[in-house]
């Protein structure tokens, strides 16, 4: 099957007249890291509760591992771990028994457990009750239950929330992992930019309940950096800015020492630079704005126009 | 996957879960509460002696389990089940078993099933330590007799699944409750409030339907149904409670909004409305009462427990307390049989010193089951007509204070729209009753019991609001609005049936009397041609002759009144008791001699007439139970103060049955009354001396003669009078 997650115009309203998910198309394909973006409230854990079936969705129109989650519940769920929004856990069992419950209820072998707890880094605290534990804990005790049934496709919800920076790398590292070596599936859905940037091999954005963009992260590099703006910081800005224009119209000054110009292309930036040097502009620093920000901006604030 | 299979891994996790979840100590206070406190009344309390052939296992089971049932199982039920719910509230972990491959009904099942166990280990845990209880009793207080009986584990099995049938119906709403409000505090509360009144709609016998009120019927009605049925009405009622909102809860769990779950789409809507009304058709038809079938022949049986030994078990007739059935007592049963026709109605039931009423008739069959301890005493009735006695032994009379006692406040169409309504609200009372099984009377008792009601009622509107009417407004006349007519309907007077009840014949002989007054042969007259019912008349003259005509001072009128009266009856059974009472009481005229009797003194010397020969004696025949003798007391006290001397002695005669009732009345007594206790009082006092009513006082001359059977009251002046009279050697020792 090409698509791990597939979803024909899925729509889901909680009241009469607001569409919490609206028509939408996911292709989330085998194999790949899919970050899902979106902003607060744009229906990133509403879909997931759909994808899940957590709520109940009137037509047939979600395929997971290409089967039909309707027709294939619950035992869809032997191939899928889902971590989604607060990690579930029993706050009056320890660690170990909150995953002892879950080898149980999918009566697996129970041997992957001492596994799971050193993947997370609990093995200490394995045998304290969850009660006790920090946000963090209790965040990659979720994340470990998810991944003790040694399933075929992740679907986690914000699954580095709460974690410090260390934390954060250590759940980057091993999601990239078990997606280059075992070939899972990683649905991640989050609101972290930069995170996804850095670990997802597609993307996913919605808002408003919709799918604005969905491609890989290559394309989405290529568009979303494509365009944007590059500072170069000139210690005398205004006796340069005019030479500077008729040769790039669209330069501007922007401060005392500031001039940006804008460009479609990564060449562009290339032949700005080579072009100040050989002008012998006294070039001190050079940053390029916006880019991922900017673009997924952008893409947002595009719904509000057309609504 | 199968259901099976997966059904069994959420079993176990929900096992797993209980796990230090305060479930165990919950369990354990629970179950321990009621028996212990139990034990600790039974070790501390003394109970006075037992017969040493009661059975005191099944009180002892019986206390415990219905202390437990009433109140404090169905709020363990309602707290454990909202536990059990909000342990996944708490961290909504419901997300979590939602994405697991086991299917969304064994989840939901297991907890159910899991609260469902908790019950029933409640159950068993109370049981355990109510034997444990009475093992404890029985090891520090072997008088009460715990180790020479067994359990009835037959009852007690049944009632422990009895009472775990009843709980499911709490458990499947609570469960239902705790899915539509996520919160700890509004399940508990709502829960809470739902038991309490419970408990109070159980104890009023109202609303049986209502669920949280099973447990504390099943354990009102402990033995079960009477009518055989396996399950109460109310614990069938409860399997339907169950079935419905597994049903609802399980639609909610699915689809997680109630409006989701049973009123959108339209679809299921109509499915909703359709369960709804095959679930009220149900419960409807459940809860209809029966009537339990008659017999095929008239018998009585039962067993009694004594700690006097008791030979006969009696069952009498009103109004000459005819014997209708002599049972011996073997081996502490008794049985009997009745070949002739009888009529249904209230017979009297005596066995010793035991008195009661019971409903029967031809082709009914009664158990009775008889306790007779030294402070307690109680009946049990089964059999065909336990609806009728269980009326009868509960009646609470209507209230009719108002209507006697201020008869006077009200204009007379007032007073008859006050009688009307009482009509009704009686009527509605005695339509409606029907016990704990569901079981209603026939309609035999109802009419007669209507019947009673009716003639209560005309008797105040026909004979004594009249006479209040007439002092208050002697110069006006009574006029009232109806006739009443569906009242004198259910009086149906005038039939042999209700011959037997003693306020029918008062109110015709009211009747009777207001028109006749004090002329005895106008009364025997208006009798023969009012009262067209011969057995009716016989009944109402036996009453008149002994009340009024026996009491007629000149003796040449009253025996003749009297065998006028004798001479009206057609039953030849009451003829020879009236005439025999006529020949006693002629036996007891002026100059006959006293017969004599034999009683013991405080100080447990025997007496008997003949030891106070040479002396009047006046004697005051009294018991500790009896209001007037009590009245009377201090007046004859006074006399016998002032007139007892060599020459005239004032005697107490108490004719108690227990002995030690009178010792502790008759020792506080201080003054001049020799106090006795008769030794045979059937015998001396009823029958010779023909004293059916007390107090009497007698007055004899010293050669034992009868001077006086029958004295004025000691409060009236006449006593004194008669004393100063009879008495020529009497000496006022008044200052």
């Amino acid at each position: 099957m090409d698509y791990s997650i597939e979803t024909n115009d899925l729509n889901f309203s909680f009241a009469q007249n607001r569409k919490v998910v609206d028509e939408l198309n996911l292709r989330v394909p085998q194999g790949s890291i899919y970050g899902f973006l979106g902003p607060n409230g744009a229906g990133k854990t509403t879909t997931i509760r759909l994808l899940t079936g957590m709520l109940a969705n009137e037509r047939d129109n979600i395929f997971i591992q290409g089967k039909s989650l309707q027709k294939f519940s619950p035992s869809i769920f032997k191939s899928i771990g889902c971590l989604i929004e607060t990690p579930s856990l029993y706050l009056h069992l320890t660690g170990k028994e909150n995953l002892r419950l879950i080898t149980t209820l999918r009566s697996s072998d129970t041997g992957r457990i001492e596994n799971i707890l050193a993947t997370v880094g609990l093995a200490d605290a394995a045998n304290r009750k969850v009660k006790e534990y920090s946000l963090g804990m209790k965040q990659r005790l979720g994340i470990g239950m998810a991944l003790l049934p040694d399933p075929e496709l992740l679907i986690l919800d914000e699954p580095v929330n709460g974690l410090d920076p260390n934390g954060i790398i250590e759940i980057r590292e091993l999601l990239i992992r078990l997606n280059k070596q075992e070939g899972k599936t990683v649905f991640i859905s989050s609101h972290l930019l930069h995170e996804i940037e850095k670990s997802c091999t597609h993307i996913g954005i919605i808002n408003r309940g919709a799918l604005r963009y969905e491609g890989t992260l290559a394309d989405m590099k290529n568009t979303a950096y494509a365009s944007g703006e590059v500072v170069f910081k000139i210690s005398e800005a205004d006796q340069w800015i005019e030479p500077l224009q008729s040769r790039f119209q669209m330069a501007r000054r922007h401060a005392q020492d500031e001039i940006i110009f804008p460009f479609k292309a990564q060449d562009d930036v290339v032949q700005i630079n080579q072009q100040l040097v050989e002008m012998q502009v006294p070039v001190a620093g050079i940053h390029i704005r916006g880019g991922l920000e900017e673009w997924f901006m952008q893409i947002i604030s595009n719904d509000k126009q057309t609504v | 996957m199968s259901f099976i299979e997966t059904h069994n891994r959420a079993f176990k996790a929900e096992w797993l879960k209980l796990k230090r979840s305060g479930m165990f100590w919950l369990l354990l206070g629970a179950a321990l509460f009621i028996p212990l406190i139990m034990t600790i009344v039974y070790l501390a309390v003394d109970l006075g002696e037992v017969p040493s052939n009661t059975e005191p296992w099944d009180g002892f089971i019986e206390s415990n389990l219905g202390g437990f049932s009433s109140f404090f199982f169905p709020l363990f039920l309602v707290l454990m089940v909202v536990r059990i719910v909000y342990l996944e509230h708490r961290s909504d972990t419901w997300k979590l078993l939602e994405t697991q491959p086991v299917s969304k009904l064994s989840l939901y099942l297991a907890k159910w099933e899991i609260a469902a166990i908790i019950s029933f280990v409640c159950l068993l845990g109370v049981l355990l330590f109510s034997i444990a209880g009475g093992l404890m009793v029985q090891l520090f207080k072997p008088k009460y007799n715990f180790g020479k009986d067994s359990i009835d584990w037959a009852l007690t099995a049944s009632v422990i699944l009895r009472l775990w049938i009843a709980s499911l119906g709490i458990i499947s709403i609570q469960y239902f409750l705790g899915l539509l409000i996520k919160s700890f505090a509004w399940p508990m509360s709502i829960g809470l409030m739902a038991v309490i009144a419970g408990s109070m709609l159980a104890g009023f016998g109202v609303l049986t339907w209502w669920p949280y009120s099973a447990p504390a019927m099943t354990v009102s009605a402990f033995n079960g149904s009477a009518a055989g049925n396996f399950l109460l009405m109310h614990e069938k009622m409860s399997l339907l409670w169950t079935a419905l909102f597994l049903w609802l809860g399980y639609q909610l769990f699915l689809r997680k909004s109630i409006i989701r779950a049973v009123l959108l789409p339209a679809k299921r809507a109509f499915i909703f409305a359709g369960l709804l009304i095959v679930f009220i058709g149900l419960a409807w038809w459940l809860s209809r009462p029966d009537t339990l079938k008659p017999y095929g022949k008239t018998v009585m049986a039962g067993n009694i427990i004594s700690a006097k030994p008791i030979q006969n078990v009696v069952l009498l007739q009103a109004p000459a307390f005819d014997t209708v059935l002599a049972m011996p007592v073997k081996n502490g049963k008794f049985w009997g049989e009745v070949t002739k026709p009888l009529d249904a109605g209230i017979y009297y039931l005596r066995a010793g010193s035991f008195r009661s009423q019971v409903f029967f008739g031809s082709n009914d069959s009664l158990h009775i089951e008889i306790l007779l301890s030294e402070k307690n005493k109680d009946e049990k009735i089964t059999g065909t007509r336990i609806a009728e006695n269980e009326y009868l032994s509960n009646q609470r009379d209507g209230n009719y204070f108002q209507l006697k006692n201020y008869a006077y406040e009200f204009k007379p169409n007032d007073y008859q729209r006050a009688i009307i309504s009482k009509w009704s609200e009686e009527k509605e009372k005695i339509e409606k009753f029907k016990t704990v099984d569901n079981i209603r009377p026939r309609a035999d008792f109802i009419n007669a019991q209507k019947s009673m009601v009716a003639i209560k009622l005309l008797n105040l509107i026909d004979n004594y609001y009249p006479k209040v009417f007439a002092v208050y407004h002697p110069n006006e006349q009574l006029k009232f609005k109806s006739d009443l007519k569906s009242i004198r309907k259910a009086a149906g007077t005038n039939t042999g049936a209700l011959a037997m009840y003693s306020d029918y014949r008062s109110f015709i002989n009211e009747s009777v009397r207001n028109k006749s007054g004090r002329n005895d042969s106008l009364y025997l007259t208006t009798l023969q041609s009012t009262v067209n019912d011969q057995k009716t008349r016989d009944y109402i003259l036996y009453d008149a002759a002994q009340q009024d005509f026996l009491r007629i001072r000149d003796s040449v009128k009253r025996a003749q009144t009297f065998t006028n009266a004798v001479n009206m009856i057609s039953d030849p059974k009451l003829k020879t008791d009236l005439t025999q009472k006529l020949i006693r009481m002629q036996r007891l005229q002026r100059g006959q001699k006293a017969p004599n009797f034999t009683a013991e003194a405080l100080n447990e010397t025997d007496f008997d007439l003949a030891r106070l020969s040479n002396r009047y004696v006046v004697l005051d025949v009294w018991a500790t139970w009896c209001g007037p003798c009590k009245v009377q007391a201090p007046y004859f006290e006074e006399l016998a103060d002032r007139y007892t001397s060599e020459q005239v002695a004032f005697v107490s005669v108490s004719i108690d049955e227990n002995k030690n009732a009178w010792r502790t009345e008759a020792a506080n007594k201080k003054g001049r009354v020799l106090q006795l206790w008769a030794k045979n009082p059937d015998v001396d006092f009823a029958n010779r001396f023909a004293i059916s009513a007390i107090p009497r006082f007698l007055l004899i001359d010293p050669r034992g003669n009868i001077i006086s059977a029958d004295l004025p009251l000691p409060s009236e002046p006449e006593f004194e009078a008669i004393l100063q009279k009879e008495i020529s050697s009497l000496s006022n020792r008044s200052f």
